[in-house]
C-alpha cells in the first residue's frame, strides 16, 4: 500500500515535473519568436516601407535580390535599369547625367527574365511618375521554357503582397538586416548607395585569356525560329501593356565574347535572331524606344580587351552602351 | 509539407495538436483528426496523389476482408501484387524501359511518371500487412484504424517503416494518460534535436558534399576533394536521415503514439552485420522478415545463404532507387555481410578499432556507390579517394566534418534519449527551446531542403 502511494507520488511529482518542462519550453520558444517576430515587423528590416515604422529608410543588406526592396520605392529616383550582371556596370549617375532623369540600379547578378519582371512590377508601382526603363537582356530571355523559373537566390515574397511578407519575414538573415538597419539609424555603420551602383571591375585584377584554337568563321544568322514562342517576352508584354505609352522603354542586349555566340546559320543562332526581333517589335511606336543589339559578332566582340570574361564586358564598353541608351532618351532640357 | 519548415511549426504541427487533444476524449473522433490531418500533409505536395494513397490502402484492407471472408489466399497475393505493380508503375517503370532498350538496343518511349512521394514506405507496409495476413498473423482492423495506420503522418513520407501490431493498438489508448505531459515533453525535445541536425548540419554538409559529387561528373576531384565529397554525404545522409526519423518519433510522441526506432549511433559498428542492426533498422527488419528468411536465411547451408544475402540486399538496394548504382551498393552490402559472416564464424574477433575503420571504410565507399550520378563518377570519386590522381588538397570546412562525426557518433539514438533520465529543470527546457527557435530563424532563410529519403 505504502509502495504504491509512493509510486503515485512519484509519478504525479514527474507529472508536475514534466508539465513545468512543456510550458517553459513553449513559453520560451513561443513568446521568443513572437517578440522577435513584431520586432522584425516594426523595423522593417528591408525598408519596404509597408507598415508604419519610426525607422528612417536605408538599405540594410549588399544584396541585390532584398535591397531592391527599398531602392524600388525610393521616391528619389524616376527611372531604373533592370537585368543581370549582363547590366550591372551600367552606370545610374552616368545615365542621369546625361538624360536628366534620376536613374536607379534595380539589377540583380545571375538573375533572369521571372526576377527582373518583379523587379520592374514594384518599380512601376511605387512610381507613377516613372520617366524611362532600361532593360539588359541576356539569351534567358529568349527561353521557351513557360514556366520562368526563377534562376538565382531570389525572395519574391518581398516584391509581394503584405501576406506573403508576413510569412516570410521571420529568419536569421532578417534579424542581420534589421541589426544593420538599427545600426545604421544609429550612424554606427554607412549607408549604401542608394542608386545601387556597384563596379565590379575597378580595383580588380582580370585575367580574361580567351581559348585558342580553329574556331569557324561566327555571325547571327537572319532565318526565321523553329520555335516563335517566347514565354518571358510574352509575360513581358504585361508589363509593357500596363506601362503608358509616353513611358520609353530601352531594352539593350550586351555584348559577349564572339566564342559565346551561336554558329552562324545554327538552329541557336536562328532562335536568338527570332528572339531579338521579337524584343524590337514589343518596342514598335514607343516613343524615344529603341532595341540596342551589342550581341553580335564583329570588332568589338573579337577584341579580348572588351571582356572581363567570356560574357561580362568591361568599363569602356559601359560607358558607350550608356551614351547610347542617353542618345535614345535624349539629352535633358534646357533649362 | 516539410517537418523542418516554418509552416510545419509554427501552424501546422501545433493546430493539428490542439485538434487532436480537442477531440480525445473520442477514439473515433480524434483517429478522424489524424486521418484529415495526414491527408492534408500528404496534399500539399500534391493532391492527385491522395487518391493514389487512399486507393491502395482501401484495396490492400479489402483484399484482406475478401481473404477472411472466403479463405482463399487468392485476394492477398492480388493484394500484393498490385502493391507491387504501383510501386514499379510510379517508381520503376523508366528504369525498366531503360535497362530493357539498353539490353535489346532499340530505343524505347517513356513514361515521364512523377514519383508519388513516400510510396515505398507506404506500399511496404501495405505488403507487410497482406504477407501477415497469409500468415495468419494480422487480424481485420477497422478501416479507420487500418488507413491511420499506414496514412499517419509522421511516418507517412519516410518511416519509420512500421508494422500493423506495433501501431494500431496505440490507436485505442488515451492520449491523456499517465505520461502526458511527459510523452510531450520527450517528444519536443526529440523533435528539437532532428531539427538541429537537419538545419544546422545536414543542410550545411549537403552544400560541401553536392557541388563536389557534381563536379566529379565533369573532371576527377583531387585526393582532398574526394575524402571531403565523400565523409560530407556519410555524415549528411545520417543526420538528415536520423534527423527525420527524431522528428517523426517526437511529433507521434506528442501525439500519444510510439513509432519504432530507426537508428543506434550506426556509425560506431565494429562490424558491418552490427552497422545493419544500426541503420535504418525498421527496413532492416523489413528485409530480413519478408525477403531474408523467406529466401532461406543462413539455416539452409552456404549456398542458399549467400543467394538469399545477395538478392535481399540487391532488392534493399533498388528500393532506395530506380537505377544500376542502388542495386550495386547493395550487392556491395551483401557481399560485405557474406565476408563479414565467414569471418565471424571463424571467431578470431578483429580488435575493437581495426573492425570500426574497416566497416566504416567499407560503409564510406559504398555511400559513394549511392550518391553518385553513374557508375563513372562513382568510380572516378573512389579512384581520387585511394590517391589515383594525385594525394594533394586539403579537406574542405574540416570544421564541418568534424562537427558531423562528433554529432553522428556521440548524440544519443531517439530511444537512448527517451529511455534517459533528463533533467527536468526549466533551464534545459529553456536551451531546447532556443535552439528549436534559432532552426525556425535559420529555415527562414529562404526555401527549405528536402530530406534525402524523400526521393525513396
Amino acid at each position: 500500500m505504502r509502495a504504491a502511494a509512493d509510486i503515485e507520488k512519484r509519478v504525479h511529482g514527474d507529472n508536475a515535473e514534466w508539465r513545468r518542462f512543456v510550458l517553459t519550453f513553449l513559453a520560451v520558444f513561443g513568446g521568443g519568436l513572437a517578440v522577435i517576430y513584431v520586432a522584425l515587423v516594426v523595423i522593417d528590416p528591408y525598408d519596404t516601407g509597408r507598415f508604419p515604422t519610426f525607422m528612417p529608410p536605408g538599405i540594410p543588406d549588399e544584396h541585390q535580390d532584398v535591397n531592391s526592396a527599398s531602392r524600388g520605392r525610393n521616391p528619389a529616383f524616376n527611372a531604373a535599369i533592370f537585368g543581370n550582371s549582363h547590366g550591372q556596370l551600367l552606370s545610374p549617375q552616368r545615365l542621369s547625367a546625361a538624360t536628366g532623369l534620376r536613374f536607379v540600379q534595380m539589377t540583380s547578378p545571375g538573375s533572369g527574365p521571372r526576377e527582373h519582371m518583379t523587379f520592374m512590377r514594384y518599380f512601376i508601382a511605387h512610381h507613377p511618375d516613372l520617366k524611362a526603363i532600361v532593360l539588359a537582356v541576356d539569351r534567358r530571355w529568349c527561353t521557351h521554357d513557360p514556366a520562368l523559373p526563377a534562376l538565382f537566390h531570389f525572395s519574391p515574397w518581398l516584391y509581394e503582397g503584405d501576406g506573403a511578407y508576413l510569412l516570410h519575414i521571420l529568419s536569421s538573415r532578417a534579424i542581420v538586416a534589421a541589426r544593420r538597419r538599427v545600426m545604421m539609424a544609429l550612424g554606427r555603420l554607412p549607408a549604401y548607395d542608394p542608386a545601387g551602383y556597384w563596379d565590379y571591375e575597378t580595383g580588380r585584377p582580370w585575367t580574361f585569356h580567351p581559348p585558342h584554337g580553329d574556331e569557324p568563321p561566327r555571325g547571327v544568322a537572319t532565318a526565321p525560329s523553329a520555335d516563335p514562342v517566347f514565354p518571358a517576352l510574352d509575360a513581358f508584354d504585361g508589363i509593357l501593356g500596363r506601362l503608358p505609352r509616353t513611358v520609353p522603354v530601352v531594352i539593350v542586349m550586351p555584348p559577349q565574347y564572339y566564342l559565346m555566340l551561336p554558329e552562324s546559320g545554327s538552329a541557336a543562332a536562328n532562335d536568338l535572331a527570332a528572339c531579338k526581333a521579337a524584343l524590337a517589335a514589343r518596342l514598335a511606336g514607343r516613343p524615344r524606344s529603341a532595341f540596342i543589339d551589342y550581341l553580335v559578332d564583329g570588332p568589338l566582340a573579337r577584341n579580348n580587351e572588351n571582356f572581363m570574361d567570356m560574357d561580362h564586358y568591361r568599363l569602356p564598353i559601359a560607358r558607350e552602351i550608356e551614351a547610347r541608351i542617353a542618345g535614345v532618351l535624349g539629352a535633358p532640357a534646357t533649362p | 509539407m516539410l517537418f523542418q519548415s516554418q509552416e510545419f511549426v509554427l501552424i501546422f504541427w501545433p493546430a493539428a495538436t490542439l485538434a487532436y487533444y480537442a477531440a480525445a476524449r473520442s477514439a473515433p473522433a480524434r483517429q478522424y483528426v489524424l486521418i484529415a490531418v495526414s491527408l492534408i500533409f500528404y496534399g500539399w505536395w500534391d493532391a492527385r496523389f491522395i487518391a493514389l494513397l487512399v486507393g491502395q490502402i482501401a484495396m490492400s484492407w479489402i483484399m484482406a476482408l475478401v481473404h477472411a471472408r472466403t479463405r482463399s489466399a487468392a485476394p492477398l497475393y492480388a493484394g500484393i501484387a498490385l502493391n507491387l505493380a504501383s510501386l514499379a508503375t510510379f517508381k520503376y517503370l523508366d528504369f525498366l524501359l531503360a535497362s530493357l532498350e539498353g539490353a535489346i538496343g532499340v530505343a524505347l518511349p517513356r513514361a515521364h511518371v512523377l514519383l508519388p512521394i513516400g510510396i515505398s514506405f507506404f506500399s511496404f507496409q501495405l505488403i507487410s500487412y497482406l504477407v501477415d495476413r497469409l500468415r495468419n498473423d494480422a487480424p481485420i482492423y477497422p478501416f479507420r484504424q487500418f488507413a491511420l495506420f499506414v496514412m499517419l503522418f509522421p511516418h507517412l513520407i519516410a518511416g519509420p517503416i512500421v508494422r500493423h501490431n506495433e501501431l494500431v493498438p496505440q490507436f485505442d489508448l488515451d492520449p491523456r494518460r499517465e505520461g502526458l505531459w511527459e510523452r510531450i515533453g520527450v517528444g519536443l525535445v526529440l523533435f528539437t534535436i532532428g531539427f538541429a541536425k537537419k538545419v544546422l548540419l545536414a543542410d550545411k554538409l549537403a552544400g560541401l558534399a553536392d557541388p563536389l559529387f557534381d563536379a566529379a561528373r565533369g573532371a576527377p576531384l583531387g585526393f582532398a576533394g574526394a575524402w571531403t565529397a565523400a565523409l560530407g554525404f556519410t555524415f549528411q545522409l545520417f543526420l538528415d536521415f536520423s534527423a527525420y526519423t527524431e522528428m517523426a518519433i517526437g511529433i507521434a510522441l506528442v501525439f500519444g503514439l510510439l513509432l519504432p526506432e530507426n537508428f543506434r549511433r550506426p556509425y560506431l559498428s565494429t562490424s558491418l552485420r552490427e552497422f545493419w542492426r544500426r541503420w535504418h533498422i525498421s527496413l532492416s527488419n523489413f528485409i530480413r522478415d519478408y525477403l531474408y528468411i523467406p529466401l532461406g536465411g543462413s539455416r539452409h547451408g552456404a549456398a542458399r545463404y549467400v543467394m538469399a544475402t545477395l538478392v535481399a540486399m540487391g532488392l534493399c538496394g533498388l528500393w532506395h532507387g530506380a537505377g544500376w548504382t542502388y542495386v550495386a551498393w547493395g550487392l556491395w552490402h551483401g557481399c560485405g555481410l557474406i565476408a563479414c559472416h565467414a569471418w565471424q564464424s571463424l571467431k578470431r574477433p578483429l580488435p575493437a578499432v581495426a573492425g570500426w575503420a574497416l566497416t566504416m571504410l567499407f560503409v564510406i565507399v559504398g555511400w559513394v556507390l549511392f550518391r553518385a550520378a553513374d557508375f563513372a563518377t562513382a568510380a572516378s570519386v573512389l579512384r581520387s579517394m585511394a590517391g589515383g590522381h594525385g594525394f594533394g588538397g586539403a579537406l574542405g570546412d574540416p570544421g564541418l566534418l568534424l562537427a558531423g562525426a562528433a554529432v553522428s557518433a556521440l548524440v544519443p539514438s531517439a530511444y537512448e534519449i527517451k529511455a534517459m533520465r533528463p533533467v527536468l529543470h526549466p533551464a534545459v527546457a529553456g536551451a531546447f527551446a532556443v535552439l528549436a527557435g534559432l532552426c525556425v530563424l535559420e529555415v527562414g532563410r529562404g526555401p527549405a531542403v528536402n530530406f534525402i529519403y524523400f526521393r525513396f
